[in-house]
């Protein structure tokens, strides 16, 4: 047996990403680590707030203004009293250069956004894959939708997502558990959709992974709507729920927190990776991991950041960067649109439960011949609710009995939804390392130079638009929408700056997602894609993962890498 | 569904955010020490909140989910020094003008002279900043776009309703509250008098 700091492959980071790596990896019988910066989280153990009731939270979810350093206790209760897995731009430890407005959310623990994900799964279709072909944008992606499909299959059992099979070319279906329900209002809005658009726009519910049904070591989910703190029926999927403990059950998996990856190291000699430095973020000590392939899954920016600090004496841009691609095309969704309204004449309808999930109307706009003004299109997510006792609009109430008596029985229904939006490549948004500032650790920290474009800022009159036009030809009330603008980093999508192609001068990735400058080097998280389809991105990254692990592991036993 | 929700709910639903709510957010922090309040004071707000949310008929007025005790601790610890001013001395007024027009005091009135009086302060309030009973402005006042302040009743009313709803009391006998629903149903029938969720 091989010293204790030598592994068949080193994974960084533990999130959706990393998670499948590591249980792909393993089960294929690789001895694996798997390398995150932030502290550990315990799944069940460590969701402390997981099952507190409203009154149990001192501030009733508010937050505190006391002085940090004067109110200790204040700040832990303040932990406690609001999300308690927080993805956040604000990182004091690990700073960032806003070149343009861009949030950078992180969540740096272990499973990392997983634990604090919006959950909402859905496949690409080659009307994405194709994309960028078609248009003459970008380079092409290497893969088809024919690639992917099995990998999409297996993920999705694996991870459980509910969804409806809809039929839906742009929208592909695929191994779902039960769908949730619609409420009554969503249910009269999607037939009001599909006849008034004649089927070319359509209303679904949303495919979530949150399971409907049964899974080894898991719960179907209890309506609970308390995801964010961390679910103890382990009712969504997250590293903690489903992809860590598949992984630890091969005896397989080494999990090390606390561990900021500082490069990778690379053998010129062999053009290949032979492992990794890391440096504890507790104690600052350094050690290196060795391995045969390395898995980079550390959440766009990071993975693309990790490659740039590696292998720099060789490439001064960085491992990968030969292509002169490496830290570019940076994207986003684009958010910020949002329409809501009332819908009247369901007084005598309440609801049962409360869903963690919501509706969805998938891209319509670009495909089936129509030909906009601008390329690529959106989607919107949403939900109708019955409003419900207190924190309503009360200003048209008075005090006094009559308040009571209205704020304890459920108020007007409602409908609202926001709308996600395809963002394209663009060489110069970019990540680079031109802050002359370290972080915490001396490490290179990033100017981040991302905006919105023509393209962009023309789909978002559609986008605004047609929100409007859905409620409307609905029949609601009170309908308004707004676009309070974009800031990109705000849809937490980020994707691109190592994107997959088919020719290492114009891209970072092969269509195994494995560098083309270090063969048993693989990123397979956001950073790879060439697009930014407006679905929500995560389904894809699991896909990926498990597509890529399959291939480095057989190629591992071939010994091509 | 958090940030899913903060886009699609947010607009129509509240209207604008909980005075305190951004505290943090905004990096504000202060240095508080200062004892604010006096028993009396908690007393008193009991009434003013029980005022504003008396029982009825299956519900329990806000004075049983101590709603005094409750505003007193969000005031000292969620308000800036400002909000804190605009709050306490708002109460002043109450106490004092109360007085003067009623020949006694608030703590000793009966609830109808109390609601008489409190109803055109909440006219007031309601004309005195716009997405009035939301407030969360930077400068204590108003929302982003207005400089007039906010009217110490805005608060009291924000905290009453906040305090209630979510205490054990007002989430589970004035209102309805499951904790683990295990199904969700979209479409059930709802008759008048049906009690709201305290959650959703």
């Amino acid at each position: 047996m091989a010293d204790q700091n030598t592994f068949d492959a080193i994974v960084i980071g533990s999130g959706i990403t990393g998670g499948w790596a590591a249980k792909e990896l393993t089960e294929k019988g690789l001895r694996v680590i798997m390398l995150e910066r932030g502290r550990n989280i315990e799944h069940i153990k460590d969701y402390v707030t997981a099952t507190l009731n409203p009154w149990e939270f001192k501030f009733r979810g508010r937050r505190p203004t006391q002085s940090v350093a004067e109110m200790k206790e204040v700040k832990e209760a303040m932990a406690k009293e609001t999300k308690l897995f927080r993805v956040s731009s604000r990182m004091p430890d690990s700073p960032y250069t806003q070149v343009k407005s861009f949030l950078w959310n992180r969540s740096y623990n272990v499973g990392g956004k997983s634990l604090s994900w919006g959950r909402q799964s859905y496949r690409f279709s080659d009307f994405d894959f194709e994309a960028n072909a078609k248009d003459g944008w970008a380079v092409d992606w290497p893969i088809r939708y024919k690639d992917i499909a099995p990998w999409y299959d297996y993920v999705e059992k694996f991870a459980g997502i509910s969804g409806n099979k809809d039929g839906l070319m742009q929208l592909p279906d695929g191994q779902f558990m039960p769908p949730m329900e619609m409420n009554c209002v969503e249910i009269d809005m999607a037939a009001k959709i599909k006849s008034h658009y004649k089927g070319q726009r359509a209303m679904i519910i949303g495919r979530t992974a949150n399971i409907t049904q049964p899974l080894e070591g898991r719960t179907d989910c209890q309506y609970r709507d308390k995801c964010s703190s961390g679910c103890p029926f382990g009712s969504y999927f997250s590293t903690q729920s489903s992809t860590l403990p598949a992984a630890m059950k091969t005896g397989r998996l080494t999990l090390r927190p606390f561990s900021i990856v500082t490069k990778i190291i690379y053998d010129k000699n062999r053009k290949k990776a032979t492992g990794v430095e890391i440096i504890d973020a507790e104690t600052n000590k350094t050690y290196v991991y060795k391995s045969k392939i390395v898995f980079v899954c550390a959440s766009t920016i990071n993975s693309t950041s990790v490659l740039m600090n590696s292998a720099t004496d060789i490439w001064p841009d960085g491992l990968g960067s030969s292509s002169g691609e490496l830290g570019h095309n940076l994207m986003d969704h684009h958010l910020g649109i949002g329409v809501g309204g009332t819908a009247e004449g369901y007084d005598d309808k309440y609801f049962y439960g409360r869903r963690s999930n919501g509706i969805y109307i998938p891209r319509y706009r670009n495909l089936f011949g129509e030909k906009r003004d601008y390329i690529r299109g959106f989607g919107f997510q949403g939900n109708g609710t019955r409003e419900g006792s207190w924190n309503r609009n009360i200003a048209e109430y008075s005090i006094g009995e009559t308040l009571m008596e209205l704020l304890t029985e459920p108020g007007r229904w409602s409908f609202g939804m926001g709308a996600f939006g395809e963002m394209l490549p663009y060489h110069d948004n970019k990540i680079s390392f031109d802050t002359g500032v370290k972080d915490k650790w001396g490490m290179n920290t990033l100017a981040i130079d991302c905006e919105i474009k023509e393209n962009e800022k023309s789909m978002r009159k559609d986008m605004l638009q047609d929100s409007i036009e859905f409620l409307e030809i609905c029949g609601l009330k009170k309908v308004g929408g707004s676009d309070r603008g974009a800031i990109p980093g705000n849809g937490i999508h980020e994707t691109g700056t190592a994107r997959m192609g088919r020719d290492p001068k114009t891209s970072v990735l092969n269509a195994h997602n494995q560098l083309w400058d270090a063969k048993n080097v693989f990123v397979t998280d956001g950073a790879s894609f060439t697009s930014s389809p407006c679905q929500n991105p995560s389904l894809t990254f699991m896909a990926l993962t498990a597509r890529a692990a399959s291939f480095a592991a057989s190629e591992l036993k071939k010994q091509n890498i | 569904m958090e940030r899913r929700e903060a886009l699609s709910k947010v607009a129509l639903l509240l209207g604008g955010t909980i005075i305190g709510a951004d505290a943090f957010a905004n990096g504000w922090f202060r240095n508080n020490t200062a004892n604010l309040f006096t028993a009396d004071d908690q007393k008193l707000l009991d009434e003013i909140g029980n005022t504003i949310l008396p029982p009825i008929p299956g519900s329990p007025g806000a004075k049983s989910a101590d709603i005094g005790a409750f505003m007193i601790m969000m005031v000292t610890n969620c308000y800036e020094d400002s909000q804190q001013k605009i709050f306490v001395d708002g109460l002043l007024k109450i106490k004092d003008d109360f007085k003067a027009k009623n020949a006694k005091t608030f703590l000793e009135a009966d609830h109808k002279s109390r609601l008489a009086f409190l109803q055109p302060l909440d006219e007031e309030q309601k004309k005195s900043a716009p997405n009035n009973g939301s407030g969360g402005s930077r400068r204590g006042g108003g929302n982003a776009d207005d400089d007039r302040p906010i009217h110490y009743f805005s608060l009291i009313k924000q905290l009453t309703l906040l305090g209630f709803f979510t205490s054990k009391v007002g989430a589970t006998e004035a209102l309805r509250y499951i904790e683990t629903p295990g199904a969700y149903h979209g479409c059930i029938p709802y008759k008048k008098g049906d009690k709201a969720w305290a959650t959703s």
